[in-house]
């Protein structure tokens, strides 16, 4: 490893010994597998949709993805068939979706870099502590945290599912920005050391430029998990106005009668529009990545 | 519980985060706010959330919250709640767990209320169905029984066009394996019912046995539960019964059940299901008596589908007990909630209805009252350790079904496990 | 070199020994999670190790019960053992299966495919479902006695499967198969960590005339060392915590015949079906020390196989 980090930089060479016609080839077979391999990740979504469109009757035994009809009734009845209606929940939703971004991202770095970079005693002990807190099933802490927030009275708020998030509960984020922190090369916060900079400045102007592409992948993961968490907002929301988009929709399935089968559909495809469009906005962050070549060697 | 005490003083530290504005409106409203919580679907919370609109219109102090969720989340969030000393006011209770709830002192007795919920227009049946230990804590918000569900068309196809008290157990055997002639190997008469609790309950109460005995122990014996499983067994061997690996797929859901995946033309569940069961079927079912014993009793009884209960906990048990009587005992509030919750406890509601039947409805009603006339009287509420002893039945059964346990062994397994499960508490 | 893993506290340049010794600066960054895991972890964590020791039916209070629930748990619970062997049948499939797919299509994925954007999302769309209904349904359509697996196996091999996901001694892999379908979550910090590797560094192997396996033997690999390792920390932790798979595709009951009765999902039926959080405690405490140990057996051997950059001198 260390050879070739060492190793220094060049211009990319062409590619000798591929023809163009094999290149071609080789393109268009990879897309073929590509295409086919997306087709077995789209499907459950393609069945989703091509449900919201075909009579109940028939939703459990036709597999088939093409929808029999394009009467989008199921979209409207669905998206008004609650109390409040899903621009309530999308509202609700958003705001906690977006919060909780903002709080893991700037909390979970901070505590990142602390364990990352920086030395302290007990640190071993804290960080031993925060790996733990990832081990225990929520299940068996639910009930004491639901007391808790009760006696400050946030139930019935989204407060439960935002503030903690502010205050870096969720170990998954800051083991994670660990990982990459450390793999930034130390001589660049030393040089910055070297020439006076503390650690707040080390923080802002050196690690976070370069670890855009883990903070995006916070953003999205955050993002993603906290629009689809369905436990947390069960909990601790009671009033059908404040639901969130999930938990909206487990009220159309009723495992022991009725259900609106056509409407969970539609909604349900609906509701991946705003968590498929934050990651296509964020991949970009992860795929540029940072030029890092330049500080090397 | 004494942590509540404890975590007081975080109230003070984290005040002023929750003076962002974000608090819920609820905390600060004047008049009464009653809490009404319900598990259902679109169509339920539509029905219901118009009864408490209209129910709020009359009594404009009262103001009443809407909390619905499906029925898997329901108990747990209840459980929470109750656990958190939160409950909601008005709470919609099963039968299964009324005696969980009511015997830990969770819900109210409903005789406290009698000045304002009037349960004189209820028969004598339906209102028993919400007592435990000598006290109401429930109202039954609909009454049903179980019922078979079967596929119209496959059954005039091997010419049976009349279900009665015929229909036996034996005469069963011959339809469902005359059935699984039609399409072999894809489709089979009836549906594997050795695995559901319900249906061994009702099969002992055939023959005048029961599943729990009033103090809650095991009221069955090893050889019933073996019996059980080789009635099981014999269909499942002469192929009128679906096999293992098609049982296994149904895990409670009534989209999992076989004749909702079009592979049995026999299910078995409960009569107000049977609006949820067309909803998704392409072909016309109908609902009948369970298969019957000669000479025996009919196993069936009238049971509640849905109870409602009031919190112990609640600040103004008094309007939710006039809330409750106005959902079962006026004609307005009757109308609105229809029977989609089961037929109404009350006789005076159920002429109120009759009128606006449609024909699921109608063959509802009409099922209930024939059930009637046949019924046993209604076993004591399950015990806690019934929801475990459910899991155990399927659990127990499959293994038998797959011949991983034989029969006699499946019977002593199960019988011994339940005794366990009741010991243990 | 690399003598350290991911706390070390020794070893660090003389240079800047002093600077970074300063405690204060650590404790300050730290704030926030000090403040989460006081105000909003500990309690219920400790609360939730008491009621391990006590028998808690959720509507009373609890009562003490000494060690009851934890020698029951390990003298005469057969599911116990059961969701125990279920969960690492699970585990031992499922982690390098989906740690293999993520990387492979990560990598796949990470060279400039034109339209890379489109298919990275759509590949990313099996994890945007999560539980869904919609999963559920489809998955017993593939793998159900007459599902879409078996007409592919009757066709090519003229051979009737059995019903993949109904029957006990396969149910558990379907439910592998869906764990690594739904690889997306890897595959996107994979790609991060590729994103982080220095462009020059393939280019000066080019250049030596290593060929692209060497590539990825002598750059990838290392390089992306310290995201394998959270990945696999990650993966092993969260499939010991396994739950949403089977819930969603056996409704709850964990069959058949608990053949798909993942840990928590023992331990959410104790606790929330049959009122036994007492138990349901233990249970998760004992798993806790379960995936501990695991944990820490990965940290261990991670000082022979991670290397970070900035242990680098």
């Amino acid at each position: 490893m260390t050879t070739v980090a060492e190793a220094s930089p060049a211009n990319i060479p062409a590619q000798p010994g591929e023809s163009m016609g094999r290149v071609v080839l080789g393109g268009l077979m990879r897309h073929a597998v590509l295409i086919a391999a997306s087709f077995m990740m789209l499907y459950p979504l393609l069945w989703m949709a091509a449900s919201a469109f075909k009579p109940e009757a028939i939703i459990f035994t036709d597999l088939s993805i093409v929808p029999p009809s394009l009467n989008p009734r199921n979209f409207f009845d669905g998206w008004y068939a609650l109390e409040a209606s899903f621009s309530r929940f999308y509202w609700n939703s958003l705001v906690v979706a977006v919060l909780v971004v903002i709080g893991n991202v700037v909390s979970c770095s901070m505590a990142a870099f602390a364990f990352a970079k920086l030395e302290f005693r007990g640190k071993k002990l804290f960080f031993a502590m925060m790996m733990a807190t990832l081990m225990l099933p929520y299940h068996v802490t639910l009930i004491p945290q639901y007391v808790l927030f009760l006696n400050i009275g946030w139930v019935d708020t989204i407060l439960p599912l935002v503030v903690p998030k502010f205050m870096a509960v969720d170990a998954f984020f800051i083991f994670l920005m660990v990982q990459f922190f450390r793999g930034l090369p130390r001589e660049l916060d030393e040089a910055a050391m070297i020439d006076g900079c503390g650690p707040w400045r080390i923080f802002f102007t050196i690690i976070l430029p370069l670890s855009k592409p883990v903070l995006a992948t916070a953003a999205i993961f955050s993002f993603l998990w906290t629009w689809n968490d369905f436990f947390g907002p069960l909990i601790y929301l009671n009033d059908i106005a404040n639901y969130t988009v999930p938990l909206a929709l487990r009220a159309f399935v009723d495992t022991t009668g009725q259900s609106a089968w056509g409407q969970l559909f539609a909604m349900s495809t609906l509701a991946l529009a705003p968590i498929f469009i934050f990651f296509l906005l964020f991949q970009r962050l992860i795929i540029e990545g940072v030029a890092m070549s330049g500080l090397k060697g | 519980m004494t942590m509540m005490k404890r975590r007081t003083f975080l109230a003070g530290a984290l005040a002023s985060a929750s003076a962002v504005g974000l608090a819920s409106k609820a905390q600060a409203q004047a008049g009464t706010r009653i809490r009404a919580y319900w598990w259902g679907n679109p169509e339920r919370d539509r029905r219901t959330r118009a009864v408490l609109d209209a129910y709020q219109v009359k009594n404009a102090s009262v103001q009443v919250s809407s909390e619905s969720v499906g029925w898997g989340d329901y108990w747990t969030k209840l459980a929470t709640q109750t656990a958190g000393g939160n409950p909601p006011d008005l709470i919609q209770m099963d039968y299964r767990y009324i005696y969980e709830y009511s015997r830990r002192g969770t819900l109210l007795a409903l005789e406290t209320q009698a000045k304002v919920l009037d349960m004189k227009g209820f028969s004598a049946g339906a209102r028993d169905a919400g007592m435990v230990d000598g006290k109401l804590y429930g109202v039954t918000m609909g009454t049903n029984s179980k019922a078979m569900v079967y596929d119209v068309a496959m059954f005039e196809k091997v010419g049976v066009t009349k279900l009665d008290a015929n229909f036996t157990w034996d005469e069963m055997a011959r339809v469902a394996a005359e059935i699984s002639k039609v399409n072999p190997g894809k489709y089979w008469g009836t549906a594997d019912n050795s695995r559901w609790e319900q249906g061994f309950e009702h099969w002992l109460n055939q023959r005048g046995k029961l599943l729990y005995t009033p103090d809650g122990k095991a009221a069955f014996t090893p050889a019933d539960v073996t019996e059980w499983f080789d009635l099981w067994d014999k269909l499942r061997k002469s192929g009128a019964c679906a096999p293992a690996e098609v049982a296994a797929l149904n895990t409670g859901s009534i989209d999992q059940y076989e004749i909702s995946r079009g592979v049995a033309a026999m299910s078995y569940a409960n009569s107000n299901q049977n609006v949820a069961f067309q909803a998704i079927n392409k072909n016309k079912l109908g609902i009948s008596l369970f298969p019957q014993q000669k000479g025996m009793a009919s196993g069936h009884y009238i049971k509640p589908a849905m109870l409602m209960s009031i919190s112990s906990k609640s600040r103004s048990p008094e309007d939710a007990a006039k809330l409750v009587n106005f959902m079962m005992n006026e004609a307005e509030g009757a109308k609105i909630l229809g029977i989609e919750r089961g037929v109404p406890g009350s006789a005076a509601m159920q002429a109120v209805l009759g009128p606006d039947l449609d024909d699921l409805g109608k063959a509802q009603v009409n099922f209930v009252a024939e059930a009637t006339k046949v019924a046993v009287p209604i076993p004591p509420p399950p015990p806690k350790g019934a929801g475990e002893i459910e899991v155990l039945l399927r659990r127990v059964g499959d293994s038998v079904a797959f011949g991983r346990a034989s029969v006699k062994d499946g019977g002593t397994q199960f019988h011994q496990e339940a005794v366990s499960v009741l010991a243990r508490g | 070199m690399a003598a350290s893993v991911a706390l070390a506290s020794s070893g660090q340049p003389k240079l800047s020994s002093r600077f970074w010794r300063e405690d204060i600066h650590g404790y300050l960054f730290l704030l926030p999670w000090f403040a989460g895991f006081i105000f909003f972890t500990l309690g219920p964590t400790l609360v939730s190790l008491y009621l391990s020791f006590t028998k808690f039916d959720l509507l009373s209070p609890p009562r003490w019960a000494g060690l009851d629930n934890y020698v029951y748990m390990f003298t005469q619970d057969r599911r116990f053992t059961a969701a125990l062997s279920v969960t690492f049948i699970y585990l031992i499939f499922e982690v390098p299966l989906k740690l293999c797919f993520a990387l492979l299509v990560a990598i796949a994925l990470d060279r400039s495919v034109r339209g890379g954007n489109l298919y990275r999302a759509i590949f990313y769309v099996p994890s945007l479902l999560g539980g869904s209904v919609a999963i559920a349904v489809l998955w017993r359509q593939l793998f159900q006695g007459d599902g879409t697996i078996n007409r592919i196996i009757l066709s090519l091999f003229g051979v009737q499967g059995p019903s993949w996901i109904s029957n006990p001694d396969t149910a558990v892999y379907t439910l592998v198969i869906l764990a690594v379908w739904q690889f997306g979550s890897p595959m996107i910090i994979f790609l991060a960590g590729l994103r982080q590797i220095p462009k020059d560094l393939y280019e000066a192997a080019e250049i030596d005339g290593a060929g692209k396996f060497r590539q990825f033997r002598s750059i990838t690999l290392p390089l992306l060392g310290p995201v394998i390792f959270f990945n696999l920390v990650l993966q092993t932790i969260e499939g010991f915590k396994a739950f949403t798979p089977a819930f969603i595709v056996s409704g709850g009951t964990g069959g058949p015949v608990d053949s798909t009765l993942f840990y928590t999902l023992y331990l959410y039926q104790e606790a929330f079906a049959n009122f036994r959080m007492g138990y349901a405690s233990a249970l998760a405490w004992v798993l806790l020390v379960i995936i501990g140990v695991f944990t820490a057996l990965s940290f261990a051997s991670a000082r022979y196989w991670v290397h970070y950059d900035d242990d680098r001198r």
